[in-house]
Formats: C-alpha cells, sequence, structure tokens
C-alpha cells in the first residue's frame, strides 16, 4: 500500500495513480466508496503494486483525485 | 403526465430523480430538501472537517444541474405530513404538493446523548456540510477532545481530531472499537491507527454527563465510571434517528427504518422509500436488512426511480455495499453485512493485517478486511453468488484468496 506511484496498460494508454495534497485542483474528486466495483478493484490493485490490470472497466479520468489512505490523482500516460 | 414527488436530495432522492428524468421524459418531477444547498458529498465533509480538502469539490450538483433537467428543487423546505389517501405532501409553510407517486429518501439524523448539558456548545453531531464546517471551526480552536461512539462515524470524528492536532480520548462502552464486527484482535489494529493519530482510546467507559462553562461551552465529559475527561470539543456519534417524523399519520409500516421489498416499494400504494433510512428486503440475505452508506443509497435511489417510472415491478435492488475507512497509514473496508453472521472465520497476517468472514448457513454475507483488501473482490463475488463456503474457509482466509481452490458447487 505504500506506493507512491504505479502504471497499468490500458486500452487508452496506461494509467498512473500518482499521491498528491488535496490543495491540487482537480476535474472530479471521490472517495474509494463511490467507485463503481470494477474502478474500485482496479484501484486497488494499482496501489498494491501491480502495473499491469487485466481488467479495462473503470471510469476513472484524467486529474480526477481518488481519495483513500492519501490523496491519489490519476493521469494517463 | 405523472408527478413524482421525492422527500431528500441526499444520493438516494438525487439518484431517483436523475433516473426517472431518463425514463419518463415528460414526467413532472418535485425534489424537496431542507438543507439550504443541493447534493454534496456527504463522504467527503469530513475531509473538510480535516482541514485537507477546500468546500468546491465537495458539492456534486449546482442549482442548474436541476433545472438543465427540469427537475423543480425545493431548497430550505421541510416536509410536515403526508397524506397517502389524497396524495400530498405539506410543507412548513403549509405548500400541498399532489404526486402520483412518492419517493422517501431523508435519511436520519444523528442521535443526542440523552445525558445533562449534551447540547452544550462544543459538542458535535457529524451529518451535514453545516456540521463539517462547524467541526472544523471548533476543531481548530482546540486542544482536548472527547469522543463517544465506538462506530463507523465515530472514527471521523477520531480522524478530524488527529489532523487538526486535537488530543482526543475516545469512550466506548465495551472493550473495543466496533465490537460488533470485530474481535480484538482487529479492532486492536484500528485502536492503534487511533493512537497513531493521537487519539486514546479509553474502554469500558461512555459518557455520563457533559460539564460546562460559565459561557455554557463544554468542558469536561464524566464517563460511567465517574472519571473527568476536560475537553473543549466533543464528537457525538452514537447512532441515526431515521426522518420519518413527517409520516405519522400514514399506514406506512416501519420497523426502526422505513419496510420496503425488493423493489423499494414501502406496503402502501404509490409509495416507495430509498437510502440509509430503509430496512429493505435483500435478496442475498433472503431477509430484510439495513445499511447505511453511499453505494447503498445510490442503487436504491436508482431502483426506486425504474420501479417508479414503470410502474411495475421492473428491477430488484441486489447489491453488496462497501464502506471503506481511509484514515490511517493503512486501509480498512467492511462489507455486506459484518455483524449478522451465524458463523466466522478470522486470520490475523500481521501487526496492520487481518481478515473476518461472517457466513448465514454456510453462505457468505459479510466482511471486514484490515490492512490487505486483495480479497475483497473475491469475497464479495461469494457473496453475490451465494454460494456455500463457509466449510472452506481456510481457502478464504488464504493471503491470496483463489476461488479455483474452493472444492466444485454441489447441487443444494
Ligand atoms: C461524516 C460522514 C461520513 C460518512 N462516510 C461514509 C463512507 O466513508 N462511506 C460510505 O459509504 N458512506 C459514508 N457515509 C454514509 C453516507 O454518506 C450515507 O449512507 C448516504 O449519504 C445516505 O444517503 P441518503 O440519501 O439515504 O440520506 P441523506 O444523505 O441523509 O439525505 C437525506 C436528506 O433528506 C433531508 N430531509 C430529512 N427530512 C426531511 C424532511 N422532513 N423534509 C425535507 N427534507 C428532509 C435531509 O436534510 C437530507 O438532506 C458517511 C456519512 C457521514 C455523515
Amino acid at each position: 500500500m505504500n506506493m507512491a506511484t504505479s502504471d497499468t496498460n490500458h486500452d487508452q494508454g496506461s494509467i498512473r495513480l500518482r499521491q498528491t495534497n488535496a490543495s491540487t485542483p482537480a476535474p472530479r474528486v471521490r472517495h474509494v466508496d463511490q467507485l463503481p466495483e470494477e474502478t474500485l478493484t482496479t484501484v486497488l490493485t494499482l496501489l498494491e503494486g501491480e502495473t499491469r490490470v487485466a481488467s479495462n472497466e473503470h471510469d476513472l479520468i484524467e486529474g480526477e483525485t481518488i481519495v483513500f489512505t492519501d490523496y491519489y490523482t490519476v493521469s494517463r500516460s | 403526465m405523472t408527478e413524482y414527488v421525492i422527500i431528500g436530495d441526499g444520493i438516494s432522492g438525487s439518484s431517483a430523480a436523475e433516473t426517472i428524468r431518463e425514463e419518463d421524459p415528460d414526467s413532472s418531477i418535485t425534489v424537496i430538501t431542507d438543507e439550504g444547498e443541493p447534493l454534496y458529498n456527504r463522504i467527503l465533509i469530513k475531509e473538510h472537517a480535516k482541514g485537507k480538502l477546500p468546500e468546491a469539490p465537495i458539492s456534486i450538483h449546482d442549482e442548474e444541474w436541476y433545472e438543465e433537467r427540469d427537475i423543480e428543487l425545493s431548497l430550505n423546505t421541510h416536509v410536515v405530513t403526508v397524506d397517502t389517501d389524497e396524495h400530498v405532501v405539506r410543507t412548513h409553510e403549509k405548500d400541498d404538493i399532489p404526486y402520483d407517486k412518492l419517493l422517501i429518501a431523508t435519511g436520519g439524523t444523528p442521535t443526542q446523548l440523552p445525558v445533562e448539558n449534551s447540547d452544550a456548545e462544543g459538542i458535535h453531531h457529524f451529518w451535514t456540510f453545516q456540521d463539517a464546517r462547524k467541526i472544523r471551526e471548533s476543531a481548530e480552536a482546540a486542544d482536548d477532545a472527547v469522543i463517544v461512539g465506538a462506530g463507523l462515524l465515530g472514527i471521523d470524528f477520531a480522524a478530524v481530531c488527529g489532523s487538526q492536532d486535537v488530543d482526543g480520548k475516545f469512550l466506548m462502552r465495551g472493550d473495543r472499537w466496533w465490537r460488533y464486527a470485530l474481535s480484538a484482535d482487529g479492532a486492536e489494529i484500528m485502536h492503534e491507527g487511533m493512537r497513531g493519530v493521537g487519539v486514546e482510546p479509553v474502554f469500558d467507559s461512555g459518557v455520563s454527563e457533559f460539564e460546562v462553562d460559565a459561557e455554557g461551552h463544554v468542558e469536561a465529559a464524566i464517563d460511567a465510571n465517574g472519571d473527568r475527561y476536560p475537553c473543549d470539543f466533543a464528537g457525538v456519534a452514537i447512532g441515526l434517528t431515521f426522518n420519518t417524523e413527517f409520516l405519522r399519520d400514514t399506514d406506512i409500516e416501519q420497523d426502526n427504518g422505513i419496510v420496503v421489498d425488493e423493489f423499494m416499494q414501502t406496503n402502501v400504494e404509490d409509495v416507495y422509500a430509498a437510502g440509509d433510512l430503509t430496512r429493505f428486503y435483500d435478496v442475498l440475505v433472503g431477509d430484510q436488512a439495513q445499511n447505511g452508506s453511499w453505494g447503498s443509497a445510490k442503487e436504491q435511489g436508482r431502483v426506486a426511480g425504474i420501479n417508479m417510472a414503470a410502474d411495475d415491478e421492473a428491477e430488484v435492488f441486489e447489491w453488496v455495499s462497501s464502506y471503506s475507512i481511509t484514515h490511517f497509514d493503512f486501509p480498512f473496508l467492511s462489507f455486506g453485512h459484518p455483524t449478522i453472521g451465524d458463523d466466522y472465520a478470522e486470520r490475523r497476517y500481521s501487526d496492520t493485517e487481518w481478515r473476518r468472514i461472517a457466513f448465514i448457513d454456510g453462505k457468505v454475507v459479510g466482511g471486514v478486511l484490515i490492512g490487505d483488501l486483495s480479497a475483497q473482490s473475491k469475497l464479495k463475488q461469494l457473496m453475490r453468488e451465494q454460494r456455500v463456503v463457509a466449510d472452506q474457509a481456510d481457502v478464504l482466509l488464504e493471503k491470496q484468496v483463489d476461488l479455483d481452490n474452493l472444492a466444485p458447487t454441489q447441487e443444494q
């Protein structure tokens, strides 16, 4: 759970979750309990250190903040 | 044209309004709330109270959102009665609003401690954005806190104290936090989390009285043992009282919550209920059940909206809920109904990792994971599948759960 960043291959490019702080402006801020089931699983898998996530079913958007044990920003690269 | 009235603009009411507009584009929809702001992110108000998140991202809908969807939004409007024979909702301003279909989505209000001075200045309850603003301001100025209520919301007060540098004493009635869902092993991890943010759990305690200063501000809590805990901030989270006062003249069935079936219908025609205040028929456990979580409230609102618009039993509410605690450097997630099992299996993996699974008739009905959440989706899947697996609990307690290691399902 201490991973500060992680990547995944995704059909629209790879996704990174980067530790951030709350004052970073974001198009959307969601707590993990607000994520649909597949997105929650994807986020947890990324934070557990996986670099590849089999499922591409998630609704994360560029720049959004996810509130978990830290604040994380979603980026696609 | 069907007239829909929704009382409550929390996530369940709002999600119903959105669904009805999609399903019945030509209808009239009115959403009534006694709060002064449209839907906001009730989960994230704790981050605001902690001083971490500004106000703006916590808002979900502005008033335009309702205008764009031709939904009539009445803010600051308290519903005082409902006449289910006449199909009319009456507001505090004595406006009568007729309905064809009514949704009750009014959630709950935190229960006040029935002890002396429990409404003193500096004593807080936590439900609305307004509460969060006051808690933030009060905690910023405080040095010592007392927290009461050893459940999921009490811990949010502990987190506020941690973030705002307030020394806290968390007074609990029993020997551990959330004793209905956690054994001593699991609870001890949470206690360490609290200590880590400067909040000390005090067991076999509980407040029997608050002391106030000359200005009426809280200055101490006296516990059941007569011990005195000085404080200039107190957080009380001992439970919710459901907002159903306005239904007293109706025959709507209540049993510590509004009783609904799996379609979110009450026993009274054209009246539905959704969200925290329902006692719903949970098809996954085959019994009435309750749940207070964002995802469940949102889904109940959506399913109610579908069935109201269809004027039929079109969709069943079938949902495995999740509730997380994200305040410590290890995560916590509870799912389903972790407190109602007739059998439990648990394991501790390390100082910060623990898992417990609740079963009824051998089927998974809920659980709690601390530290390592990797098994959550598989355990939820088993709950959805209603598979009898309690006799193979060892497989479910492996650190990495592999469902292929379960024996194939036998014909029941
Ligand atoms: C501090 C806090 C932290 C939380 N953390 C989490 C979490 O981490 N994860 C999670 O899943 N859930 C969490 N929850 C719970 C979650 O927010 C609720 O389960 C969910 O918001 C319930 O939605 P609802 O629509 O049923 O009710 P509510 O959001 O309570 O909405 C009901 C609305 O009805 C209005 N109302 C009541 N009576 C009347 C009346 N007579 N007339 C008009 N309007 C009325 C109320 O003012 C309110 O706006 C948290 C809740 C709080 C307060």
